[in-house]
């Protein structure tokens, strides 16, 4: 059964989406809808909804072969669209949260396929760890930190050097890797320190603040392996990504020799700044 | 009242007040939903700056009224201008693209990479944990299922389909804001 929206069906709205974005509207009716997107905020609601749907149904190949060719062209000639196509690419690949595969589980059958389920993760959970020890004892003690940018309040302005799906296709030849330093948390050790790719061009270093800290203004020494060096990165203003407040900076992966690194945040403004919190990482450069 | 940018004049912005509305006041406060609205607009449109666009955009219907152009319908002309700048703004776009010398994939768009799923895994943990069960459950059905998972939620959650959906819209723009943050959108500065 379709599922029916306030105004009117959620096809029709996906198709009247699909002729907007293809372009297939006339002038007025462009005009029209454009005018109801900028000032009707349920017709706004219902075509943001629209276009998820879209993108949902060509992701999970449900769309005519009709529309499918229209969403391919449209999707070859806007890469704003196709950011967002590879959101609901991946929603595709989302597993229910734990708590609601309990209650899938609810009956018999459920609860004996539930059983069968936990036996094969618990087999498949021993191979890997004996195939993770047996390479363990085999290579060097590094970890990999992340591959990815950074938290969406921290970005800046600028235009992208290359577009994201190519950095994350091609090994070797990330950009940036981010690290995030929470409060209280070391991360890397002597033993198990955080690897940083051969070509990785910077790091930029997130920084969590404390929950009660309200400054508005701070400053970073960067103190390097053998306290060898400091630097100090002045007039760092927190940005709020979720419920966190965060600080971030970048610093030229090449410059960055491996080692035991601290982090010292000190609030700043006053003639004597006060140490807010400090953060220690090992980093080991590929 | 001030207008916050520095390339908006002040009888520009004065005149945008007149046009908005009668009480000053008032005007500053129509001021304000208009701009979310344009803003809104462009973030609809995947813009990656939206909120320079919306700037942009009524500093144009700014710059008009002061010229002593009469607006009859703004909204309708104030849309007129936001498509303009949408339309600007993509061939600008298409430009850096095909500068960058990686304008319009060959292939189509199903055969590109993957985006990273550690990506998408990190937002999720950043989401409070009620909203980030919400969405692996909205998410987590396929075709006919899909339907029937959503309406079994809504009943399991006390509230109606269209409030479910809205809760879900919400929680997917901040996954949206925070994937295309991760993925790189912004370059990173050597010094």
């Amino acid at each position: 059964m379709e599922e029916q929206t306030v105004m009117g069906s959620r096809t029709d709205d996906q198709e009247l989406f699909l002729r907007y974005l293809a372009g297939e509207l006339g002038e007025e009716e462009t005009s029209r809808l454009e005018q109801r997107l900028l000032f009707d905020d349920d017709f706004f609601d219902r075509m943001e909804e629209a276009q998820n749907d879209l993108l949902d149904a060509y992701a999970a190949g449900e769309l005519s072969e009709a529309q499918r060719q229209r969403m391919e062209s449209i999707l070859r000639s806007n890469p704003a669209q196709n950011r967002r196509f590879r959101l609901a690419r991946a929603l595709q690949g989302m597993h229910p949260p734990v708590a609601s595969q309990a209650r899938i589980g609810g009956s018999r059958a459920g609860r004996r396929f539930l059983w069968r389920a936990l036996v094969a993760v618990a087999c498949a959970a021993v191979v890997a760890a004996i195939i993770f020890f047996v390479r363990a004892r085999s290579r060097p003690k590094t970890q990999l930190v992340s591959n990815t940018g950074r938290i969406p309040s921290v970005a800046r302005s600028g235009p992208p050097l290359s577009s994201p799906s190519q950095e994350v296709a091609r090994p070797g030849h990330q950009p940036a890797f981010a690290l995030l330093l929470g409060v209280s948390v070391q991360r890397g050790s002597a033993n198990r320190a955080i690897m940083l790719p051969h070509g990785l061009r910077a790091l930029e270093v997130q920084i969590i603040l404390p929950q009660e800290e309200s400054g508005t203004q701070f400053e970073v020494q960067v103190v390097f392996p053998h306290a060898a060096a400091t630097k100090m990165v002045s007039r760092l203003v927190p940005e709020e990504a979720f419920s966190e407040k965060l600080l971030a900076f970048q610093l030229p992966a090449t410059k960055l020799p491996s080692g035991d690194y601290s982090f010292k945040v000190y609030r700043g403004g006053g003639k004597e700044p006060a140490l807010v919190a400090a953060y220690r990482v090992v980093i080991h450069r590929g | 009242m001030k207008t916050g940018r520095r390339d908006l004049d002040k009888a520009s912005f004065e005149a945008l007040l007149g046009a908005l509305h009668a009480d000053r006041n008032e005007a500053g406060a129509v001021y304000e939903r208009l701009r979310q609205r344009v803003v809104r607009f462009f973030t609809l449109h995947g813009i990656s700056f939206p909120d320079d666009l919306a700037d942009q955009a009524i500093d144009r219907l700014a710059r008009r009224l002061k010229e002593g152009e009469v607006v009859r319908n703004l909204p309708a002309y104030l849309a007129g201008i936001a498509r303009l700048i949408l339309r600007e703004e993509r061939s600008k776009a298409q430009r850096q693209e095909e500068n960058l010398g990686r304008a319009v994939p060959a292939q189509a768009p199903s055969s590109q990479p993957e985006p990273a799923w550690d990506t998408i895994e990190h937002c999720l943990q950043l989401l409070p944990p009620g909203s980030r069960d919400l969405i692996q459950q909205y998410y987590s059905a396929a075709g006919r299922g899909r339907s029937e998972n959503r309406s079994r939620m809504s009943k399991e959650l006390g509230i109606s389909l269209n409030a479910l959906r809205n809760r879900a819209l919400r929680i997917r723009r901040e996954l949206q804001k925070c994937a295309e943050g991760q993925s790189g959108e912004q370059p990173p500065q050597d010094d």
